[in-house]
């Protein structure tokens, strides 16, 4: 099912609960589900829950200083919005190395796709 | 003496330590007393269910036939498991001696009120606070709680801009005063700006509660972390609120990111938001259930908490104590409930009433 109207359901609530900083990761994830349905960015509930856990992933990766060996020039297809949106996401995170901002974004590029 | 009462079989919670325990409860004369092996007690087997001190809905409107908003006291109090509810400010003391013959005496639930502090409350409307003029003075209000004060615990103020209108922040500088004089907390509703939390939240002190905390309106707590953390720290009181258009599970989210509260969970109940989306106190409940928090945790929140924050006595479930219990169950059954913003939760459990036990009598049961 697509929607923007987001379900709070019991898969999100345990990613949020499995992250090394809960409070950090719902508070992204809230910001994110506000942004996006204000933004009419569409997700199917999979999409949703495979963002929501690269959030997750991301905050503890924050915290771990583990950084993920991605090359930029995969990404040169993504559209600006999307950069934009998920250098947000990872300004909120804090300590984010630049190669997972491309990586971030592409669910909201799949969730474009969902809206043509 | 009259003969003793023996509920068996019932999972009591601890709220204290986040704990339940099957025990059997004996009751005398409407309080808890020993064990004992007397012969031809009244038993009732309550197995399934859980046993809590009664719970305590910090937010309702009950004004049935005078206020703007409402809905009968029992409906949404014993009937649901709910022992005392606390109408917040739908009676001012223009009003009140209907509320008190008709609500608060005439109600199997236990009725405390916040007191508007306009004199109208919310009977001539939803835009009491527009008017300076409508307020009560410090006299009227030290006479009213000499005269009427065992059920009151605090004053209402609802700061928000459909109700202050120009205002502004005028009605709380005001009630601050009528605060201090009274020795009375405040309870503030919020919403929509102006004005704004940082000017509301700066007036607050040690005692007041803020209910709708977690409304998902413009300028709402997550915009202010540092007035918000400063209120905790000086021992402002948060609630739920859940309502019509209070409760966003998104904005509950982002005041957690913020910082720590410990809030209690209400439902501001009344007729148009009684079947979707608010449904019960333990409806509101379920939905925290489902977000991760435990049973105790969330039984706390309607029980100790809620009367420490009215500065009600403490309700134990020990030797000497008032036999005033919520019999409750959790419903292994999925269902589909919904926050303020309509977001959907689905739930695999839910909190539902069983009986309502009055110092030993019970007032209602579901089937037990």
């Amino acid at each position: 099912m697509m929607s923007c109207e987001f379900e709070m359901n019991k898969d999100i609530w345990q990613i949020i609960d499995k992250c090394q900083n809960p409070q950090k990761a719902g508070g992204v994830i809230g910001w994110l589900m506000e942004r996006c349905q204000s933004d009419g960015i569409l997700f199917t509930d999979y999409q949703w829950q495979s963002l929501s856990n690269h959030v997750a992933a991301m905050v503890d990766r924050s915290i771990t200083g583990e950084v993920l060996d991605i090359d930029p020039e995969l990404f040169t297809e993504v559209g600006g919005d999307s950069l934009i949106l998920s250098r947000e996401v990872a300004e909120r995170i804090g300590g984010i190395a630049d190669g997972e901002i491309f990586l971030l974004s592409v669910h909201f590029e799949g969730a474009k796709e969902n809206s043509k | 003496m009259s003969k003793v009462n023996i509920i068996k079989n019932a999972m009591v919670v601890d709220v204290t330590n986040g704990t339940s325990a099957k025990r059997t409860l004996y009751i005398r004369d409407g309080k808890f007393v020993d064990a004992t092996e007397e012969t031809g007690a009244a038993v009732i087997d309550v197995e399934g269910c859980y046993a809590a001190p009664g719970f305590v809905d910090s937010h309702v409107h009950v004004f049935m036939n005078h206020a703007a908003i409402f809905i009968e006291a029992d409906t949404v109090g014993v009937q649901q498991g709910v022992l005392t509810v606390v109408d917040a400010g739908s009676t001012g003391i223009r009003d009140f001696p209907y509320f008190e013959k008709e609500v608060i005496q005439a109600k199997e639930t236990d009725v405390r009120f916040f007191l508007n502090i306009a004199r109208s409350g919310l009977c001539d409307g939803q835009n009491e606070l527009s008017n300076m003029d409508d307020l009560m003075t410090v006299e009227e209000l030290l006479k009213f709680k000499h005269l009427h004060g065992r059920q009151l615990v605090g004053l209402k103020v609802r700061m928000s801009s459909s109700v202050v209108q120009e205002s502004g922040i005028k009605p709380l500088i005001y009630a601050r005063e009528l605060s201090e004089q009274a020795g009375l907390p405040l309870m503030i509703h919020i919403g929509n700006a102006p004005p704004g939390l940082d000017e509301i939240l700066n007036l607050l002190k040690k005692g007041d509660i803020v209910t709708h905390c977690f409304h998902g309106k413009p300028g709402g707590i997550s915009d202010y972390p540092e007035e918000f953390r400063s209120a905790v720290q000086r021992g402002v009181h948060f609630d739920l609120g859940h309502g019509a258009a209070s409760f966003s599970s998104k904005a509950m989210l982002r005041v957690r990111e913020i910082g720590f509260v410990d809030f209690s969970i209400s439902t501001d109940l009344y007729g148009e938001n009684y079947i979707t989306p608010v449904g019960s106190l333990m409806d509101t409940m379920s939905k925290l259930l489902a977000m991760g928090y435990t049973v105790e945790d969330l039984t706390r929140r309607v029980t100790a908490l809620p009367r420490s924050f009215l500065n009600l006595p403490a309700a134990k479930i020990e030797t000497g104590q008032p036999a005033d219990l919520t019999l409750f169950r959790i419903v292994e059954k999925p269902r589909e409930l919904v926050d303020a913003e309509g977001v959907r939760i689905p739930v695999d459990r839910y909190f539902y009433p069983a009986a309502s036990i009055k110092q030993g009598r019970q007032v209602w049961h579901d089937e037990l």
